[in-house]
Formats: structure tokens, sequence, C-alpha cells
């Protein structure tokens, strides 16, 4: 500091200036503090020279919260927006007056410019932090903390017994029974060992290492294991010895063992206690009023994954031209203005083509080719950071339907893109998910704050890799918005309002909704000055179609039905 | 003057739909800079919070008695320096604000020595960056809005007079970088 005063009075002055700063200074002190700077423009200089710093870290911090999280974020900006709201009631009302106008007139004026921050912060309180969330940080979805002993890693035709929740591929379960009526299921136990059953099977699933099977026919592969599997039974129980074999039960009557590669050790519940070994092409039965007898093997007869292979193969080809031939149902709504199938166009492989109406195509930027629902069908996979399809659909709407087949790959980001309007004002739809797992359109009328639309996490852990169908529905006559998820209802709000964590005004100013230049799974903001955040899609999509009009929920289920995997 | 503003926003509004757009662009523009200004002058944020508001308003009822949009920043400080004046004769009572004859001789010697915040904020980055992770983490904390000293002491658990004393130091040693950094 400067010389012409002492050490210790520079020393004195910095403690002064500090307990300003940190707005602990006393009334003596400050009187203190008053006298000095009053005395010395050195003194002055020095004081500039520390508030500077002071004013400095504010304008960062602001500068840092803006960027890191704003806009859709949670409730935090509609906080603000509110306490806003308070004040202004508190002023005179003419000036209140006064403060409306500025504040609407910044809100209409808002395309034009904007360069430097966002009004409704710097306007309101002149930009105030939205929330505590440090940089880089988000919720992800939540999960339980007990470990599944098995996934479900196929089915084909599978119907549950009654009153049996349906299983989805991907499907971690813990120990429980499982009741089949009928169908094809392979279960992956975490240990390795693959079990397929089929026709109406009784399961109960024990440890990763043991599972019991009540009645039907199963199939145990086993031969990569690390510590053993057992399969019981009611009249016995097999341990498998490095080894592929077919149990069958018929409950009250016997269990049968067929080997067909290895060894498989058979404990009898009752009657002799022996321990007998069953090798490669024998088989044995076993029940509680005989001896164990050998048996014919007869490997035909139990489920393999084999045939479940052939099964899916058939099925799959069979579902992708009942899709093909259905979706021409989907083709036909004169309201459909974009349907995107991602089959890429020997042409133009740049180009997804609208089969909806001419023109309205996207433009594919990056996005690797990726199989789709089925084999033959193709998808578009986002994975790189730039990866895209730009859009541009003009118009205004009152009702709209989005509709989406995606696998989502990872909650990468805290807003994960499936349909983003470059712009966000007067009636533009944001369409995403969050990391942790909410479905989220977001609105943004004229002159207000964006209204959100979020659905409770409905997306998991377990819903990843798999084909989901979102169908998002903004129907004016009803005055709702509905989120669906796999045909089914997730959300419905009032679009007046939206549903958001934090209460919201209705909204006075929604008017038209629009799209114009947007893009799928990535989002290139264009509203200058707006914070830019990250929002690429991991993920691939094979399926997305927009209506002018709103879908019913009937109509909505059926788009599943026509589209499900 | 509540009445008279009033008319004047209507009579603005008659001559001129365009001058609302045109204030705000400015305004926007000026925006950070005018906080920077208040802060140098205002320890609190909310006090500035509070001010900044105010001259919003008055800024916006006396637009049509700025000549030229170039000295809009420099008519902004004014009207902010004659804000920071009423504010601190409101709140007097409660609040510890410097007297208002250093307010106003200190505020003469800010702009005679303008600082563009984009710069300052370059320098401020940079000295930052030299702080060791702990002790820029406490600093940016501590300036997030929202976060009291007593709270973060807590989080930290630390006395409330440690903490203090800790962001004393790092300003000091701020100051000291900046200062070289700009001046040379």
């Amino acid at each position: 500091m400067s010389k012409e005063r002492s050490a210790e009075a520079n020393s004195e002055l910095t403690q002064l200036l500090s307990e300003y700063a940190n707005g602990e200074i006393s009334p003596a002190r400050l009187a203190q503090l008053e006298e000095t700077l009053s005395e010395s423009p050195d003194a002055r200089k020095d004081y500039i020279h520390y508030f500077r710093v002071h004013a400095g870290l504010y304008d960062l911090v602001d500068e840092l919260a803006q960027r890191d999280q704003q806009d859709e974020s949670t409730g935090a900006v509609a906080a603000e927006q509110r306490k806003f709201e308070y004040r202004v009631y508190w002023l005179p009302v003419s000036i209140a007056f006064l403060a409306a106008c500025i504040l609407i007139a910044c809100f209409a004026l808002l395309p034009r410019w904007r360069d430097s921050a966002d009004p409704s912060q710097s306007m309101a309180k002149s930009s105030s932090t939205s929330g505590g969330r440090k940089p880089g940080s988000f919720d992800l979805p939540a999960f339980t903390t007990s470990q599944p002993i098995a996934i479900i890693s196929r089915m084909a035709d599978v119907v549950m017994a009654p009153g049996q929740d349906s299983l989805h591929i991907g499907q971690g379960l813990s120990p429980q029974q499982l009741s089949v009526k009928s169908g094809l299921l392979q279960l992956d136990f975490l240990n390795g060992v693959t079990v397929v059953v089929q026709g109406t099977v009784e399961l109960e699933l024990i440890s990763q290492t043991r599972c019991k099977l009540v009645r039907g026919q199963a199939r145990v592969y086993a031969d990569s294991l690390e510590d053993g599997f057992t399969l019981e039974t009611d009249e016995a129980t097999f341990i498998d010895r490095g080894t592929e074999f077919g149990v069958r039960v018929v409950p009250g009557k016997q269990a049968e063992v067929h080997v067909f590669d290895g060894q498989v050790d058979v404990l009898p519940r009752t009657g002799d206690p022996a321990t007998r070994s069953v090798t490669t092409g024998r088989a044995m039965s076993i029940s509680s009023q005989l001896q164990p007898q050998d048996i014919l093997v007869r490997p035909d007869e139990f489920p393999s994954i084999r045939g479940m292979n052939e099964r899916l193969s058939d099925l799959t080809s069979e579902r992708y031209a009942k899709w093909r031939q259905d979706r021409q149902q989907i083709l036909a709504d004169e309201d459909l203005l974009v349907f995107y199938d991602f089959q890429t166009d020997p042409d133009n492989a740049q180009q997804v083509v609208n089969l909806a109406a001419d023109g309205l195509n996207g433009n594919i930027v990056g996005c690797n080719v990726a199989a789709g629902r089925w084999p033959g069908k193709q998808s578009l996979e986002f994975k790189k950071f730039h990866d895209r399809v730009r859009i541009n659909v003009p118009g205004e709407f009152d009702s709209i339907t989005l509709s989406v087949w995606m696998r989502i790959d990872g909650f990468d980001r805290q807003f994960n893109s499936i349909m983003l309007t470059d712009y966000f004002q007067d009636g533009h739809i944001h369409w995403q998910f969050r990391s942790n797992g909410i479905v989220d359109l977001g609105i943004r009328p004229k002159n207000e704050e964006r209204i959100l639309y979020l659905s409770d996490p409905v997306l998991g852990y377990e819903d990843l890799g798999r084909w989901v169908q979102l169908v998002t529905v903004v129907d004016r006559d009803l005055g709702k918005v509905f989120h669906y998820l796999d045909g089914k209802l997730i959300m419905q709000a009032p679009i007046e309002t939206g549903r958001e964590p934090a209460y919201r005004a209705p909204s006075e100013t929604l008017a038209k909704l629009r799209i114009g230049y947007a893009e799928l799974g990535n989002w290139r903001r264009k509203d200058p000055g707006e914070p830019y955040s990250i929002r690429s899609l991991n993920g691939r999509m094979d399926e997305f179609a927009f209506y002018s009009r709103a879908l019913n929920e009937a109509e909505v289920a059926r788009l599943y039905e026509i589209g499900r995997p | 003057m509540p009445s008279k503003s009033r008319k004047l926003v209507e009579t603005r509004r008659e001559e001129n739909p365009d001058d609302a757009s045109r204030f705000l662009q400015l305004f926007m523009e000026h925006d950070r800079q005018l906080r920077f200004y208040l802060h140098q002058l205002l320890p609190d944020r909310d006090d500035v919070d509070e001010v900044m508001q105010n001259t919003s308003i008055v800024l916006w009822t006396k637009f049509a008695e700025l000549e030229e949009e170039a000295g809009f920043i420099k008519w902004a400080y004014v009207v902010a320096r004659y804000e920071v004046l009423m504010y601190r004769r409101q709140k007097a009572r409660d609040r510890l604000i410097l007297n208002p004859d250093l307010l106003i001789t200190i505020a003469q010697e800010i702009s005679d020595t303008p600082e563009l915040v984009q710069d300052y904020q370059h320098a401020l980055r940079g000295c930052l960056d030299k702080l060791v992770d702990q002790d820029r983490r406490l600093i940016l904390q501590a300036y997030s809005h929202g976060l009291k000293v007593a709270q973060l002491a807590e989080e930290l658990r630390r006395s409330v007079q440690s903490i203090y004393r800790k962001l004393s130091g790092l300003r000091q040693q701020l100051a000291r970088c900046v200062r070289l950094s700009t001046e040379h």
C-alpha cells in the first residue's frame, strides 16, 4: 500500500475495510474508518481497490451461477420471480406500474437483444443467483441398494399368471416367486448362470446361486460358473458341476433332470439320501414314491437359448412387418405433420425423411445409424457431443402431440434433449428428460417465465438400453398437458400452471405453441445472451412424430401397441 | 414524484413505443457495470439489490432526459449515486453505511478511475486461479447468494470469526494481486 502511511496504519485500515465488507463493523469503528478515508486520498484508493475485489467477486459468482443453472432448472428462478412480485407490491402504486411497464416491455422485447444477462433476473432483482447447486453436479435416478439376483434378459410371447406383475427386459429381480402362464423367458443370474423357462412355470428365485422350480420346465446353462448353481425341486435338489441340463417338474408327482453336457449331482429329498451323479446324455426321474430311475434323455423337449433365438427372430420379423403395416394407420392421420422412422435414405444419407407429408425433412448432423427396435429397423444413435437432427416446423398450434420411440443409454446431462427449440420464447417448446428420470416439458409464454410440466422421476436405471415410448400431449380443449410412458399416463397438469416443485402463478400470456427451428437429441440455443448448457442425448431414436392436435389416451395406447418392440 | 412519473411514462409511450426497447437494451448492456459500481459503494448485497431496483425505475422515468445513448452509463452513475444517498438516508438507523460526504467523494473517485467490469473480472479470475483450491472455494461460497457466513462457518465447522479473518486475508491477497496485474 502507499508509502505515506505507516505499516501500522495500513494494517489498521485493512482491518477496518474488512470489517466493513463483512458487515460486522461497529458504529465506533465505522466512524474511525470514515475519519481515515476523509483524511487520506491514498486510504480511499485502498478502499476502492479493496471494494473492487468485493464487487468483482459478487459479479463473478452471479455469472457462474447464471451460467451453471438457470432458466429451466427447478423452482429457484420462479421463486426469485415471486420475490420480485412481492417487492413490487410494496412500492407505491404508480411506481409499481412503472416497474411492471419495464418488466413487461422487457419480456416482450426479449428476442431482439439481450446479450449480457437474463432480464427476468437483472430487471427483477438485478440478478440474484439461483440455487446453491454446485457447477456440474446433478441428481441421478433413485436405485435400491440391494442387488438383484437375476436379470430378465430376453422374453418371447410371455404371458404372466393372473395377478402377477408384467416383466420387462432388463428388469432386475430380487428374491421372489415368478409365475408365468406361457411363453419363453430367459433369466441371467448375476453369477453368470442362465436359466431359460418355457410354458407354465412357477419359479422361486432364492439367491444368485440358487432357485427352486415348483412347476414347469427349465434349462440351466451353468458352464461358466464361479460358485456352483443349485436348482431345487420338491422331490430333489440338483447341483450342477459345470454343465447344461434341463429340469421338468410335475408338482406332486415327479422331477426329471436331463443332462446335456457335464454332470449334475442329485440329492433326493425323501427315501435314500445318497447323492447320485447324472452325466452327459443321461436323464433321471425322481419322485417321492419311487426310487430314482434312469429315463431317456430328451434335449429337444426343453427350452433353449437357440430356441429362444429362433422364436425371437420370427417374432421380431413378424412385429416389424406388423409395424410397417400398422403404421399406415398412423400415417393416415390428417393432423400428423411429422413422422420420421429414421430409415436411411440411400439418395441422401444426411436427411431424415418425413413420411407424413412432403417437406419438413430433418438434417442429420453427426449421428451413426444403429439398430432399431427390430432387426432390419434402423435408428439414429446420438452419442457424440455434437450429434443432432436439425428440424424446422413452422406454424402456430393450439394443441399438439409429440411422440418418440427412443432408447436411453445414460442419464448423462442434467437436461437430456428429446426435442428442443433453438429459441425459447413466445410459445416455444422444450421436451427433454432430466438426469433424475423426470420427463420435462417446458413452454415459454410470451411475457412470462417458462411453465414446466414435470413428471415424477419415472425413468430409472432399468430403462437404460431398452426401447421406450414417450408421448406428450398439450390439449387446449381439456386445458391440460399429459405425459405418457409406454402408453400409460404418467402425468397430467393444467396448462396454465404446469407442474413444478414450487407454486407457479397461472400463465396469462400463453397463446400459440410453436417449434420453428429445433433439434432432436441436442440443443443449439439461439437466444442471445442466454446461458448455454450441454443437453446432448445419450441414446437412440427410431421414431418421432408430431401432431397438430391432442391425441387422447386411447389413441396414445394404440400408438404404443403399434410400436412396441 | 409518483404522479409525475406516471405521466411521463404515458407521454413517452404515446410518443415513441420504441423507447422502452431502447431503454431496456441500454439498461441490460450496462446492468453488470452498474452493479459493479454500486457494490463498491455499498458492501451489502441486499442493499445493492434494493438500490439497483430503485435506480432502474428512475432511469426509466427520466429516460427522456438522456441526450445521447453513449452517455448512458455516466448518467446512470449519477442517478445511482443519488439513489445510494437516498437509500442511506432511509436506512441510516439500521444500516451502517459510510457518511454522505464520503460516499460522494468516493463515488466521484470511482468514476474518475473507470474500470470495466469485464476487464476487472478477467484480472480477478487470474488471481483467483492462483489461490489454493480450498481458499478459492471458500471465497466463492461466501459470495454466493443466500449463504450467510454463519451458515458457512457451521458447515465448515469453524468459528464465524475465523471465517471472517480468512475472508479478509483472501480479499487482501486478491486486491494486491489484481493491482499488480492491472497497474504496470
